[in-house]
């Protein structure tokens, strides 16, 4: 199974240094956290790993290659998929397309030149959506959604990718707190086959399903450990009282 | 499941008998606006049917992909040009090799293009794609006024007629029949793209393609793909407008083109195919006649609609069309009591 390992990894806009020389290891069958306070480098570091912002300095490995220079796409093909903070789904399609340009990716073009239904089982997409609840919604133009349906259907997107590596920035941003718990539920159900990494603002979320937490403060790293050693680290303690 | 071909077929059938009978019914009314002997408004028509597919091919571009091309005429101009230079200069006729040939060198200059636009180390921006095909579009305008190989600004005026297997294919009848048999095949053959999944694709690059990268789609060759395609038919439709017209000069390469081709799709609607047959029906036949009545005015008139319709249906006609059905539709079910609007929108409710 693939790992992504960031090593002493570097964003640097004009003097501003976004991101200090970071390294981090998402391992599969585990759940990495990232924490640390507003504007201590998370999202950076979710999209260097990405491959949507190119490190200054450092580098990113994906199963053992070197990946730094990759564009998107070529890493999402490679097993990385991505939740961002803000639902990117198709607000102008159906649930069921949405969930249909997920799967068919790889698929030989000449294939994807036959209409609608040859290409996608119907079946298979509606229990891909069964554990997001929204198997009942497949021609629902996506914008119409909820907020927190949108949610669900980006997971469901990255879900049916099948990636081995998956970044989830603030997935449970805006649900209701049976919506997180569902959440919750399924990255840690889905963390068997890959390794996650999950960045929340909700700190007892993150707690919860990570098997690892790593802080970050001013672009630098503070900690990494299981959430009962970050949470009696003196260092970590200091980085949150300071912003209290 | 695959659905048979047997049951496919009525399907297929139904779809197209409502264009058929508008065809037939074009082709009833040509014959009575032009009476005996004549053809000016079959010509007109003809000339129409030819920038559908001019328009149909921007529609693939901008409309379905996204990609915001101010430079559109080129393949067009380099399909008239490829014509009018093998048809002028090297003296051949047959139609169909004419039209391959200008389908060729367009996307030829497509694929050098869209090398630079597209696939890159750094893919522009589409701010910058706007651009670099704007200033490519008035440099192709400028050699094609400068180079007297291509007539300089006198183009290449007297094309002589083509033929098919031997037959001339004349300005009115034939050449209408051979633009309505193109027209018909490349609006097909686009229109089963757009519905299949690689039109899904199109439109998830065109809606947000960094969402489409990380599907693991490449949007660079994605665009590219279809930016050559694209150019290939417009280079078919430049090389059938030169033959039709007898006559390829600057005007068909340059910037007023290919911001004209916009406007059709403006006012039509983008991303669907029918607003492109809708635009250019709109300006190039019924706007003809007040073109002609009003030649100092037409432009300003053609302007403010253009305004409107950017400010107020930025969907063009057909957007606006459907909405308003769909509007009826809500009110009608609402009314009867029936739950369509409430399982769309109660789903978002939670």
């Amino acid at each position: 199974m693939t790992t992504l390992v960031g090593t002493d990894l570097g964003v640097q806009y004009g003097s501003f240094r976004a991101l200090d020389g970071v390294s981090l290891e998402l391992r599969p069958g585990h759940i990495t956290g990232l924490i640390g306070p507003n504007g201590s480098g998370k999202s950076t570091l979710l999209h260097t790993l990405a491959g949507f912002l190119k490190p200054t300095t450092g580098r990113v490995e994906l199963g053992g290659t070197d990946v730094t220079s990759w564009q998107p796409y070529r890493r999402a093909r490679s097993g990385l998929s991505i939740k961002f903070q803000v639902a990117r789904i198709y607000t102008q399609m159906t649930v069921a397309e949405n969930v249909h340009l997920a799967l068919q990716t790889g698929r030989p073009v000449r294939r994807l030149l036959r209409s609608a239904d040859d290409v996608v089982d119907r079946d298979r997409t509606q229990a891909l959506l069964a554990p997001f609840q929204l198997d009942d919604h497949l021609d629902v133009i996506a914008g119409e959604l909820g907020h927190g349906h949108q949610q669900r259907l980006e997971l469901a997107m990255v879900a049916a990718h099948g990636p081995s590596v998956l970044l989830l920035d603030e997935p449970t941003a805006g649900m209701s707190p049976d919506e997180r718990r569902g959440v919750g539920q399924w990255v840690t159900s889905f963390a068997d086959r890959c390794a996650v990494l999950i960045v929340d603002h909700d700190l007892d979320f993150v707690r919860s399903i990570s098997t690892t937490i790593t802080v970050l403060n001013q672009g630098q790293h503070v900690a990494t450990g299981t959430p009962a050693e970050i949470e009696a680290h003196p260092d970590v303690r200091r980085v949150y009282l300071s912003h209290v | 499941m695959t659905t048979p071909f047997s049951s496919r077929l009525p399907a297929a059938l139904g779809r197209w008998w409502r264009p058929a009978i508008v065809v037939l019914g074009i082709v009833v009314l040509l014959r009575v606006l032009d009476g005996p002997g004549e053809s000016f408004w079959t010509q007109v028509v003809t000339r129409a049917m030819i920038l559908v597919l001019f328009a149909v091919s921007a529609d693939l571009v901008w409309g379905y992909t996204g990609v915001f091309t101010l430079g559109h005429a080129i393949p067009f101009g380099v399909g008239g040009y490829t014509a009018g230079l093998l048809a002028d200069r090297f003296g051949w006729s047959e139609v169909l090799l004419l039209s391959l040939a200008a389908a060729v060198a367009a996307a030829a200059i497509g694929a050098i293009t869209g090398l630079l636009l597209f696939l890159g180390r750094q893919p522009l921006t589409a701010i910058a794609v706007s651009l670099t095909t704007l200033a490519l579009s008035f440099v192709a305008e400028r050699i094609a006024f400068g180079w007297s190989f291509l007539g300089a600004a006198n183009g290449l005026p007297g094309l002589p007629i083509p033929t098919l297997f031997g037959w001339r294919i004349e300005p009115g009848v034939p050449f209408f029949i051979a633009a309505l048999v193109s027209l018909f095949v490349a609006y097909v053959a686009s229109s089963h793209l757009v519905e299949s999944r690689v039109g899904l694709v199109m439109r998830a690059v065109r809606d947000d393609e960094v969402r489409a990268a990380y599907l693991g789609y490449a949007v660079g060759h994605i665009r590219f793909a279809v930016f050559v395609a694209s150019n290939a038919l417009a280079g078919l439709a430049g090389a059938l407008f030169a033959l039709h017209e007898g006559f390829v000069g600057p005007t068909q390469i340059g910037v007023v083109l290919s911001t004209q081709v916009l406007l059709w799709l403006v006012l039509g609607g983008r991303g669907v195919l029918l607003g492109a047959v809708i635009g250019v029906a709109i300006v190039e036949v019924a706007g003809r006649g007040i073109a002609d009545e009003y030649p100092r005015q037409w432009p300003v008139i053609l302007g403010v609609v253009l305004l409107v319709f950017v400010t107020a249906l930025p969907g063009g006609i057909v957007d606006g069309w459907r909405r308003l059905r769909d509007r009826g539709r809500t009110g009608r079910s609402s009314s009867g009591g029936v739950e369509v609007a409430s399982a769309s929108t109660g789903s978002g409710a939670s």
